[in-house]
């Protein structure tokens, strides 16, 4: 099995996650264990059914539609006073756009952004945009389990 | 000059047949097959098929010895990546890229894109000449 992941349920981070689908809704449920502040925004309401409605209905996430490519929406987020940001939507252009609000404008300290093509990755690398390939992290995952046993 | 497009549609086809008849060499990349296919019918072959935020399409389409890259899709964020990486990856010297959403256009500005062009205030700006900015004016236009 890959090492269990726990977000430590001491830690005080404010998080804005863009994009609520399979990555996104698992993230927040997963983060918002803390003691922080969890943001999900998605332009798609039903997207918010894949999150634990217990979690909403306590307050522990905050889910909001709008879209992420926009400052403003960003904002009612309140991306300007997040510590972590996370671009997961379906499509890798509205992350890196979403991702370079928040860098860039926003300042956020660490932004992190669902992308597969490598180019970009190194590119927005650059800017201090930390890109991960869910393709790629799957392939490792593979290939890691058929060298094994 | 050797000018990259990125959109097959009405507006990335007539930027595509004015260079053109500048005399400049051009490649237009698209998603949309049958868009390419209708566009080299009447310019020749002109289209990549492919999407434009991939980096190795940006290669196909000769983005590498580009002067001029336009992203001119119908979605703001494909034409923002494609020219950041048209710029930053592949030297191209100028980028433009057209935005609908008005806020687009200083955010694009202050990510690198060296021309952004706003059509959603273009068209607002028109539309006031024609009907004025006031509620009688507009009433004197209609009666």
């Amino acid at each position: 099995m890959l090492d269990e992941l726990q977000w430590p349920s001491f830690r005080e981070n404010r998080v804005v996650i863009m994009g609520c689908g399979q990555i996104g809704s698992s993230v927040a449920n997963t983060m918002a264990g803390g003691q922080g502040s969890v943001h999900v925004i998605d332009k798609d309401p039903s997207a918010f059914g894949l999150l634990p409605e217990a979690l909403i209905d306590d307050g522990r996430i905050l889910a909001l539609v709008g879209d992420g490519t926009l400052e403003s929406d960003l904002r009612r987020a309140n991306t300007q006073d997040c510590d972590i940001f996370i671009a997961v939507s379906g499509k890798d252009a509205s992350n890196a756009l979403a991702a370079q609000i928040a860098k860039i404008i926003f300042q956020v300290e660490t932004v992190i952004c669902r992308m597969n093509d490598q180019p970009s990755k190194n590119m927005y690398a650059e800017a201090g945009i930390v890109a991960i390939s869910v393709a790629e992290m799957a392939t490792n995952a593979i290939i890691k389990f058929s060298g094994t046993d | 000059m050797y000018i990259v497009i990125l959109g097959a549609g009405t507006v990335g086809g007539a930027i595509a047949k004015w260079c053109l008849s500048l005399d400049h060499e051009v490649s237009v990349i698209d998603t949309d097959v049958s868009r390419c296919a209708a566009l080299d019918e009447e310019l020749g072959s002109v289209s990549v098929i492919g999407d434009g935020t991939d980096a190795s399409v940006l290669i196909r389409a000769g983005c590498n010895r580009s002067d001029v890259f336009i992203g001119t899709s119908g979605f703001d964020e494909d034409n923002l990546v494609a020219c950041q990486l048209a710029r930053n990856e592949f030297g191209a010297l100028k980028t433009i890229a057209l935005v609908k959403i008005p806020e687009h256009e200083g955010l694009f500005t202050k990510l690198g894109i060296d021309v952004v062009i706003n059509q959603t205030d273009i068209l607002i700006d028109r539309l006031k000449g024609e009907l004025g900015d006031s509620d009688e004016r507009m009433m004197g236009i209609i009666e």
